[in-house]
């Protein structure tokens, strides 16, 4: 594969990036009724209504959602490489945690959003089926923050080490990196609580720390396709001598 | 005992023990209201300010950091007795 | 040798303002403080709307541990200071008696609070039993957590000290473990009032 046809590949991954941010946002978000969410203190009665009455948006919305969930896979994977250019190919143990971080992040994200299309599969069942299967994809989601904290603080890790002369983040991007993390811990509450905001509802487990995570998202998507773009630059100007052209042997 | 005090960290330890001692003192008789709630947070806003300046170390860190950390203590204290205050009728 | 009356200024030896500490590790400590900068003002909006139900519940905490622990937060707090100030002032060896008299305040924290929350447990309230308990353990609990974490800090600095490490002239990382350790008590000192305190 010539230099050009690689570039254009890593381009595309890190768009990904800001396809995934809009298309998530747009399914899993508003066609799924997640914005706002139900609460884990409603009635199962309540809870079945909440589905019945949008039934089709919601199986649209998820349905849709855990096909564009994809989109973070090839963005994780250009993310991977960018780092271990930056980690050196001699063992970069950052990339790969990053690499498999966002790998099961995708499944994560995926496996809650199926139990919702469960619930809305069968709309006779007993209203106590949809707040099973609508308490376990919650608690799917918000209990499993780890993985996509860990591929976060990797790559604040090797940002805040990255010595080029254009580093791939800048310094505050990783700081907002790490802070991002952070604010998933409380999370863990949403196993216990069903009101307050520490509930899967609530400003502290749900609204800031999706929020923070899409944010970091958005802008480390800017900074890698900045970096590709640069590289894209490199290779152009290298191109034209002939002699430098890649995949001549 | 002067020479101890003059030390910064020392005089800062002694006041903050004071001003704990008199917050719980000002509790102890389950007195409530609102100048007693306006009274607690004023002593907090006061030991964070000595914590932030004396052990912290920012009255000689650049004045964005010391900006930055006490105006979060500004905002927190700020926001805690305005909704205080609302609560207690008040505002 | 500088005397025991120096100040900070002629200690830190410039003009030039300087933060203490790795400049990295502040941005963390800032967006610590951020996020319970809002889990403080979550608790007191909470606070407003449900004012009986608190008021009734906080009756349950007993003061004097609260009091207990934020003087232990401060006294540790003093001390690493003390531990950073013999550092600089080039006396390695008297480091590690400060540092070791933190962790074990912070060890006393713990305590502290191992007993709260047994009493609390073993008497059926949990932070499930109303929302001004749910606020109390949760944000108790996260900050327990802090403690850990900056007590283990302050072990890793305490090992360093053992050896000598630290002196004029290599004192980042001790500054840094310090400031972390006094966030830890700068929230405890919001914390102590706004749970146990505020009616």
């Amino acid at each position: 594969m010539d230099e050009k046809l690689r570039l254009r590949y890593q381009l595309i991954c890190a768009w990904c990036g800001p396809a995934f941010l809009l298309t998530f946002v747009f399914f899993w978000g508003f066609v799924g009724h997640n914005i706002p969410n139900p609460s884990p203190d409603l009635t199962a009665e309540a809870l079945k209504s909440r589905y019945l009455a949008d039934l089709g948006e919601i199986r649209l919305g998820f349905i849709m959602s855990l096909i564009t969930v994809c989109f973070y896979m090839p963005w994780t994977c250009v993310l991977a490489a960018q780092m271990r250019r930056i980690e050196g190919s001699e063992m970069p143990v950052l990339s790969y945690l990053q690499l498999i971080g966002g790998a099961l992040t995708v499944m994560v994200v995926s496996f809650s959003a199926v139990f919702w299309v469960v619930a809305a599969f069968r709309p006779d069942a007993p209203a106590s089926t949809f707040q099973m299967m609508t308490d376990t994809g919650w608690l799917i989601i918000d209990l499993c923050y780890c993985c996509t904290t860990l591929q976060m603080v990797a790559a604040a890790l090797v940002g805040l080490a990255d010595k080029s002369k254009v580093p791939l983040f800048p310094r505050w991007v990783c700081y907002l990196t790490i802070w991002c993390g952070i604010s998933f811990f409380p999370a863990s509450l949403t196993g216990v609580l069903k009101t307050g905001p520490f509930a899967w509802n609530g400003a502290l487990s749900y609204y800031i720390p999706y929020f923070c995570w899409l944010c970091w998202f958005g802008t480390a998507s800017i900074y890698m396709i900045k970096e590709i773009r640069r590289r894209m630059t490199v290779s152009e100007v290298a191109m034209p001598s002939g002699r430098l052209a890649h995949g001549a042997v | 005992m002067i020479v101890i005090l003059r030390q910064p960290h020392h005089r800062t330890l002694l006041v903050l023990v004071l001003a704990t001692a008199a917050a719980f003192w000002m509790r102890s008789d389950n007195l409530v209201g609102l100048g007693i709630g306006a009274s607690t947070l004023a002593i907090a806003y006061w030991k964070g300010r000595l914590v932030i300046l004396d052990f912290m170390e920012l009255r000689h860190a650049p004045l964005i950091w010391r900006a930055l950390i006490e105006g979060w203590l500004l905002l927190v204290c700020g926001l805690i007795f305005a909704f205080y205050a609302v609560g207690q009728g008040a505002l | 040798m500088s005397s025991i009356a120096s100040t900070t200024d002629t200690e830190l030896g410039r003009d030039a303002r300087r933060l203490p500490g790795d400049p990295d590790v502040w941005i963390f400590i800032f967006a610590e403080l951020l996020m319970f900068g809002a889990f403080f003002v979550a608790y007191i909006v909470n606070w407003m709307g449900h004012r009986e139900v608190y008021t009734a519940a906080q009756t349950t905490l007993d003061r004097s541990f609260g009091l207990i622990n934020t003087i232990f937060l401060i006294v540790s707090s003093w001390s690493v200071v003390s531990a950073l100030k013999a550092a600089r002032a080039n006396r390695p060896r008297h480091v590690a008696p400060f540092l070791g008299f933190a962790i074990a305040l912070g060890i006393s924290f713990m305590g502290v609070k191992y007993f709260e929350y047994s009493a609390k447990l073993d008497s059926g309230i949990d932070l499930t039993t109303d929302d001004f308990h749910m606020f109390y353990f949760c944000l108790t609990g996260i900050h327990l957590l802090h403690v850990i974490a900056g007590t283990v800090i302050l072990i890793v600095c305490w090992t360093n000290a053992r050896q000598g490490a630290y002196h004029r002239d290599n004192i980042r990382g001790l500054e840094t473990g310090a400031s972390y350790w006094h966030m830890v008590d700068l929230l405890w000192i919001f914390l102590f009032p706004l749970l146990y305190l505020l009616r």
